[in-house]
C-alpha cells in the first residue's frame, strides 16, 4: 500500500491517546477499603463485565476513528485499477497536453518547490509520460498523442496504432517539445479510443497529462467510443493564472487608406479579481505610436481606441501589448505582467494593409437631370455626397485618397465596377435588372454598397427588386420601406427627429462614441423613410443608428463578402441638416472606408491552426516560402480549389505567435520587413498569428462536468500529492481510482465509529443518571 | 466520669426516659419491670382456686366470707431488668467513609480479587489473617475513628448502659465479631458503667462477622428472660441473622436491634466520580472488587435496598425492634425518639 501523503500517518498516533488514557487509568486505579463487598452480587458482576466490554468497544471505536481519519488523510492507494496488474497485456495511450498553457511554470515554481527547479508543466508532464512508458513491460502496447494532434507510436501516420516498441516510444517522448498552439483534447481522446482493438484480454487506459485548462475541453463535446475506456486525467502543475490579457485587436475601418485617420480598437479582458491598470503600448511597424494606461475592472472587459494613420501603402505590422501593471488595491503589491507564458495574450499582433487611395463610384440619380439648374443641383443629395467625399479625401499635400467618380444611373452599365471598392447609390430612381445583378456580384465579392434615398427613389424598385428575397443571397437591401407612400413627411423643423441611439460597437461609428456622440445628437431629420430591418438570420442585419420612436436611420447588411448600408433619409438640407454639419464628412469617410474593407478582412490566424491562403496571383509552379517570426523558413504547399490557388500552411508550421510572411521564391525581403515582389509581381502576404484566445482563459475544467458529457467513458481524476516528494506516477495511477474509494470508505468508517462511540458513551452515561429515585429512597431510609 | 463515650448532653437528654421492658423479664431485685413471679407486692393481679399445699396466708378471707369459696390472692412482682448489650466489633464497623489504601501487590497483600466463589467465601472465612489485624480504636484514630460505625454504636451502648443502670437495672456487654471477644456480665452497680465504657474504648474492630453464631451463643447462655440489645451493621447473611434473632424472641427475650450504618453505604456515593476504575477491598475479607462506582452504583443501591427491606420485614415478623440509624444522625436523637416511642 502506498500513501500519497504519508506525513498524515503521524495523526494515527492520536489513536494511541485513548489507549494510553485507558492504560493510565488501569495503572493508577484507586484501591479503597470498603465495609463489605456482600452487595456486589453476581448480577452486578455481570453488569460490570458488560460495562467493561462497552468501555473496551468505546476504546476500540475511538482508536479506529483516529486511525481511519489518519489513513484517509494519508490517502492510501491500492493496486486495483489494473495498470499494475496484467503486465504484458496492457494498452496505454498517453495524451500529452502540449498546448501553450503547458509552458507555464510547473509545480517546481509553485509553493512546494518540488521537482526540477524551473521546469515547466510540459516538462513535468513529459517526465510523467516517460515514467509511464518505462513502467510498461514487454507485451504492453502504448502510444502518445499530443493535444495538437501529433501521434507517436506504431502504424502509418495516416493510420496510427499502438506500438510495442516501447524504447522507441520513450525516445520520441523524450524529444517532445511544447507548442504555442491551443489544445484539442476531445479530438485527441477520440483518436486514442480508436487505437484500441476489441480484444477482451487487454487492459485499456488513457492517461491524460494536462493542466486541464477549461477552454481546451469545451470546444466540442466528447465523442463516444465503441469501447468503454478508462480515462485517467492527471492535472499537471498549477492552473493557469488569472490575468489581464489582450483579447482582440482590430482596425476601426475595414480598409486602411493612406492618410485617412483610422482607429485601432484594443479589447482587453481582466480575469482577475482586482482592478488593474496596465500600460498599453501600440507599435506600428516597430515604432511606438501610443502608450497609455488602461483601466480594466475586475472580471470585466475594457476597450481602448488608438488613432492610427498609415503613411505608406502596403502591409503594416501592428503590435499591441501590456508593458506592466500595478494592482489597484491600496497597499497591494506591484507586480509586472508576466511576459510570454504567464499572460500569453499580453501581446497581440495585427497585419494591416493600407491602400493608397480608395476608388469610389457615386451613382447620382440626379446627375443627368436638369444639369443646367445649378441651384437645384446644389440641393441634390449627390452634390453633398460628392463634396463630402472630396473633402474627406483631401489630406494635405498627399494625393486624394478618396477618389469619387460620379456617374448618372444610366451610365452604370458602362462602368467597370471591379475598379471600385465602394459604390454609392444616391437618389437613384431604379436600375435595370442586369445592373442590379452586377451590383449583387460586386458586393458578394467584397465590395461595399451604400444606398442614400431621395425624392426620386422608387420604393417599389427597392423593395421588390433590390430587396427581393428571391434574389441571390437574399437581396441587397438591408431593410424594406413600409407604408403606401414609401416615405412619411415628418413635419416642420421644430418637430424634427433626432438620432438617439448609435451602435458604438460598430467599427465605423466607434469614433462617435463618448464626447463626440453629441455631434450626432444635434442632427435633425425632417424627412425620412420608415424602414423596417429585414428579418434575416441573426447577425446578418444591424441597425446602426435609430431615431425617436425607434425609427431606424442607418441599417447595415452583410451580403456575401461585402456589406450594404442603407440610410433612411437623403443627405440634403431639405431632408436633414446632416450635410450641413461638420460631422458629415468624417461620418461619410468612415462609412465609406468601412464598406471598402469587406473584401480584405483581417485573416484571423491562430498558432497551431492550419491556414489557407486564397490568392489569385500565386504561381503554382513555384514553391511558396513562409518566413516564421523567428526567421525560420518553411515551405507551404499550393493546391488548386476551383479557380483559385490555395496556399496551405499546416498547423504545426504556425507554431509561434508573430508575423508570418508568405512569398514566392525569388522575392526579396526589404530592410523594413516589407516584401518586395519586384516589378509586375504581387508582394507576398503578411499574416499575424496570435496565441489562441482559449489559451489565455484561466480556470480548470471540472471532471464532474466532463463526466456528464463522457457517456460510457469512465473518467477518473488523479490527485497528485500536493506536498512532499512526488511518488512515481505509475504507482499513483496504478491505484488512483480505487484510492478515492478507500479514502471515502475510511472517512465513512470514521464517521460511523464516532456515531457508535456516541451511542455507547451515552449508554454508559445514562447509568450515572439514576439519582433522583435514589435520593428519595435515601431520605425515607434515613 | 472519665470517658468520651458518655456525653453529658446526651445523658441529660435521656434523663427521665426509662427503658422499660416490653415483655416480662426475670430479675432478682425489685424494679420497674414486670416479673413472671407473683409474690409480695402491692399490685393485685387475680384470684385463683385454692389447691392443697398453698400457703393459707394467701387465702382471701373476705372472698371466702362472701362466696364461701377458697381462693388465693395473687400479686404481680416487679423486678429489675437484665440487659445484654451485644456490640458488633467486626472490622466492617470501623468503616468511616471512603478511604484509599496503598495499592499493594496482590501477592504481598495476600488479597484476592472478588469472584463469585470467594465473594461468598469471604464472609464465611474466619481465617483471613489480614482482617484479624485490629484497626485503631475509635477515639484514638482521630476524626475518622470518631466517625466510624463502631464509635457510634459504642456511644449508643454506653448511653443505654448508663440509662439501664441508673434506673436500677443491670447491664452487661458482649463484644463480638466472628465470636465473642469480650463479655461483661450484667451488673447493676454504678461501676458497671465505667467498666462497660472502658471495655468499649479499649476494644478495636477486628475480625470478620459471624453475628448469627454469636447471637445463638448468647441465646444459649442467657437463662433468664432479659433485654437483648444488638448494635451492629448487620452486614451478614440476613436470613441467618433473622433466625438467630427469632430464637432470642422465642425464648422470651426482649430484643432490640440498632442497625448502625454509614449513609454512604446506602447511597454508595463514595465521591469517586470521574476517577474511573476503583478497587473496593472488603475490610473483613480483603476480597477485592474492581469496579467503577459511578457505573455500578445504581445496581449496588438496589442490592442494599433489597437487603434492608429484607431485614425490616424479618424483624417485624420476629417482633424485634429494628432501629436503623446513620452515623450522621446524632445519637441522642436516635435514643430519645426510640425511648419515647417505646414508653408509649
Amino acid at each position: 500500500m502506498l500513501f500519497l501523503s504519508p506525513l498524515f500517518l503521524l495523526f494515527g498516533l492520536a489513536a494511541g491517546v485513548p489507549l494510553v488514557l485507558h492504560l493510565y487509568q488501569r495503572r493508577n486505579r484507586t484501591v479503597m477499603l470498603y465495609s463489605t463487598n456482600r452487595f456486589f452480587t453476581q448480577s452486578i458482576l455481570r453488569s460490570q463485565r458488560r460495562l467493561r466490554l462497552r468501555r473496551l468497544i468505546l476504546l476500540l471505536l475511538r482508536m479506529a476513528a483516529c486511525l481511519c481519519i489518519a489513513l484517509a488523510a494519508a490517502q492510501p492507494i491500492l493496486d486495483l485499477f489494473g495498470l499494475a496488474r496484467r503486465a504484458g497485456s496492457r494498452d496505454v495511450v498517453i495524451l500529452l497536453d502540449d498546448s501553450l498553457s503547458m509552458s507555464g511554470p510547473g509545480a517546481a515554481g509553485g509553493p512546494t518547490g518540488r521537482g526540477h527547479a524551473g521546469a515547466s508543466k510540459f516538462v513535468e508532464a513529459r517526465d510523467m509520460a516517460l515514467d509511464l512508458v518505462h513502467h510498461l513491460v514487454s507485451g504492453d502496447r502504448a502510444a502518445l498523442i499530443t493535444y495538437t494532434g501529433r501521434v507517436y507510436g506504431g502504424g502509418r501516420p495516416s493510420q496510427p496504432a499502438l506500438s510495442k516498441d516501447l524504447a522507441g516510444l520513450a525516445s520520441e517522448v523524450a524529444s517532445l517539445t511544447p507548442t504555442q498552439a491551443a489544445g484539442d483534447p476531445t479530438s485527441a481522446l477520440a483518436l486514442a479510443a480508436r487505437l484500441f482493438d476489441n480484444s477482451p484480454q487487454r487492459t485499456r487506459a488513457v492517461i491524460v497529462l494536462s493542466d486541464m485548462q477549461d477552454s481546451d475541453w469545451r470546444k466540442q463535446p466528447l465523442v463516444q467510443p465503441d469501447l468503454p475506456v478508462d480515462v485517467l486525467c492527471v492535472p499537471v502543475g498549477t492552473p493557469p493564472t488569472a490575468a489581464c490579457v489582450l483579447d482582440d485587436l482590430e482596425l476601426g475601418q475595414g480598409s486602411a487608406v493612406v492618410g485617412q485617420p483610422n482607429v485601432l480598437t484594443v479589447h482587453a479582458v481582466n480575469y482577475g479579481p482586482a482592478l488593474v491598470r496596465p500600460r498599453l503600448t501600440v507599435q506600428l511597424d516597430g515604432k511606438e505610436i501610443s502608450s497609455q494606461p488602461l483601466t480594466v475592472p475586475a472580471f470585466s472587459p475594457a476597450v481602448a481606441h488608438v488613432p492610427v494613420i498609415f503613411a505608406t501603402p502596403g502591409d503594416h505590422r501592428i503590435v499591441a501589448g501590456f508593458t506592466g501593471h500595478k494592482a489597484a488595491r491600496p497597499g497591494g503589491d506591484s507586480s509586472s505582467l508576466r511576459s510570454g507564458i504567464g499572460s500569453p495574450r499580453s501581446e497581440i499582433f495585427l497585419a494591416a494593409r493600407a491602400i493608397a487611395d480608395l476608388p469610389l463610384l457615386l451613382v447620382d440619380g440626379q446627375a443627368d437631370a436638369d444639369t443646367a439648374n445649378a441651384t437645384l443641383r446644389r440641393q441634390a443629395p449627390g452634390f453633398f455626397l460628392r463634396a463630402a467625399l472630396l473633402a474627406s479625401g483631401a489630406t494635405g499635400e498627399q494625393a486624394q485618397s478618396l477618389r469619387p467618380d460620379v456617374v448618372p444611373a444610366s451610365d452604370l452599365a458602362r462602368t467597370q465596377l471591379s475598379t471600385y471598392r465602394v459604390v454609392i447609390l444616391c437618389n437613384v430612381r431604379d436600375l435595370p435588372a442586369s445592373q442590379v445583378e452586377r451590383l449583387e456580384n460586386f458586393v458578394a465579392r467584397g465590395g461595399g454598397l451604400a444606398i442614400f434615398m431621395g425624392d426620386q427613389a422608387d420604393l417599389d424598385f427597392y423593395n421588390r427588386l433590390i430587396g427581393s428575397a428571391a434574389r441571390p443571397l437574399g437581396g441587397l437591401m438591408p431593410a424594406t420601406f413600409s407604408g403606401p407612400v414609401g416615405f412619411e413627411q415628418v413635419g416642420p423643423a421644430d418637430q424634427a427627429l433626432h438620432i438617439l441611439t448609435v451602435d458604438e460597437h460598430q467599427p465605423a461609428l466607434q469614433r462617435f462614441a463618448g464626447a463626440l456622440r453629441s455631434s450626432l445628437a444635434t442632427i435633425s431629420i425632417y424627412r425620412c423613410y420608415k424602414i423596417t430591418p429585414r428579418a434575416t438570420a441573426p447577425g446578418d442585419c444591424w441597425v446602426l443608428a435609430a431615431m425617436d420612436r425607434g425609427l431606424p436611420l442607418l441599417v447595415e447588411h452583410a451580403y456575401g463578402k461585402g456589406r450594404v448600408l442603407l440610410m433612411g433619409t437623403a443627405p440634403t438640407p431639405a431632408w436633414t441638416n446632416l450635410p450641413l454639419r461638420r460631422v458629415f464628412i468624417p461620418l461619410l469617410s468612415r462609412l465609406t472606408m468601412y464598406l471598402a474593407g469587406g473584401g480584405t478582412p483581417n485573416l484571423p490566424v491562430e498558432v497551431g491552426q492550419p491556414v489557407d491562403l486564397v490568392h489569385g496571383g500565386w504561381d503554382t509552379s513555384k514553391p511558396l516560402w513562409v518566413t516564421a517570426p523567428d526567421g525560420g523558413r518553411l515551405t507551404a504547399s499550393i493546391r488548386i480549389e476551383g479557380a483559385a490557388a490555395v496556399a496551405y500552411l499546416p498547423g504545426r508550421a504556425v507554431a509561434q505567435p508573430g508575423f508570418y510572411t508568405v512569398q514566392l521564391k525569388g522575392m526579396n525581403v526589404r530592410s523594413d520587413g516589407r516584401l518586395d515582389g519586384g516589378p509586375g509581381r504581387r508582394p507576398g502576404e503578411l499574416l499575424a498569428a496570435n496565441v489562441p484566445p482559449s489559451e489565455a482563459l484561466p480556470g480548470v475544467v471540472k471532471l464532474s462536468s466532463l463526466q456528464a458529457l463522457a457517456g460510457r467513458w469512465r473518467l477518473h481524476e488523479v490527485d497528485l500529492p500536493r506536498r512532499g516528494p512526488m511518488p512515481s506516477l505509475t504507482s499513483i495511477l496504478a491505484a488512483q481510482t480505487s484510492g478515492r474509494g478507500i479514502w471515502d470508505t475510511l472517512l465513512w468508517l470514521a464517521l460511523a465509529a464516532v456515531l457508535i462511540e456516541t451511542l455507547v458513551a451515552n449508554q454508559i452515561r445514562s447509568l450515572r443518571r439514576h439519582r433522583e429515585d435514589d435520593r428519595q429512597w435515601e431520605t425515607q431510609a434515613a | 466520669m472519665p470517658t468520651e463515650l458518655l456525653d453529658p448532653k446526651l445523658l441529660d437528654r435521656l434523663r427521665g426516659l426509662p427503658l422499660v421492658a416490653r415483655r416480662v423479664v426475670e430479675g432478682a431485685l425489685h424494679g420497674l419491670h414486670r416479673s413472671p413471679h407473683q409474690g409480695l407486692s402491692v399490685e393485685f393481679v387475680q384470684h385463683r382456686a385454692y389447691t392443697p399445699g398453698d400457703d393459707p396466708k394467701h387465702l382471701d378471707w373476705k372472698a371466702l366470707a362472701r362466696n364461701d369459696r377458697y381462693v388465693i390472692k395473687q400479686y404481680e412482682q416487679e423486678t429489675n431488668l437484665r440487659a445484654f448489650l451485644l456490640l458488633d466489633s467486626s472490622r466492617s464497623m470501623a468503616w468511616a467513609g471512603p478511604q484509599t489504601a496503598q495499592v499493594p501487590n496482590d501477592k504481598e497483600a495476600g488479597g484476592e480479587s472478588l469472584s463469585p466463589r470467594n465473594l461468598t467465601r469471604g464472609f464465611d472465612s474466619d481465617a483471613a489473617s489480614p482482617s484479624q489485624r485490629p484497626l485503631p480504636a475509635p477515639g484514638i484514630d482521630g476524626e475518622r475513628g470518631r466517625n466510624s460505625k463502631y464509635h457510634y454504636a459504642s456511644v449508643l451502648a454506653a448511653a443505654l448502659a448508663h440509662l439501664l443502670i441508673t434506673q436500677g437495672d443491670s447491664a452487661g456487654l458482649f463484644l463480638a465479631a466472628d465470636r465473642i471477644v469480650r463479655q461483661l456480665p450484667p451488673r447493676a452497680t454504678p461501676s458497671q458503667i465505667l467498666s462497660i465504657c472502658r471495655a468499649l474504648e479499649s476494644a478495636a474492630p477486628a475480625g470478620g462477622t459471624a453475628l448469627p453464631a454469636v447471637i445463638n451463643t448468647l441465646a444459649a447462655a442467657i437463662k433468664r428472660k432479659s433485654l437483648v440489645i444488638v448494635l451492629s451493621d448487620l452486614f451478614d447473611d440476613p436470613e441467618a441473622t433473622l433466625g438467630a434473632l427469632g430464637r432470642l424472641t422465642h425464648t422470651g427475650h426482649d430484643v432490640v436491634v440498632f442497625q448502625v450504618l454509614d449513609r454512604r453505604e446506602v447511597t454508595f456515593d463514595l465521591g469517586l466520580a470521574g476517577r474511573g476504575i476503583t478497587i473496593l477491598r472488603d475490610m473483613e475479607t480483603n476480597a477485592e472488587f474492581e469496579a467503577e462506582p459511578a457505573l455500578v452504583g445504581q445496581l449496588v443501591r438496589q442490592e442494599v435496598r433489597r437487603f434492608l427491606t429484607r431485614l425490616d420485614e424479618g424483624c417485624r415478623r420476629q417482633n424485634v425492634h429494628l432501629v436503623r440509624t446513620m452515623t450522621d444522625v446524632p445519637p441522642e436523637t436516635v435514643l430519645t425518639r426510640y425511648l419515647s416511642w417505646r414508653t408509649r
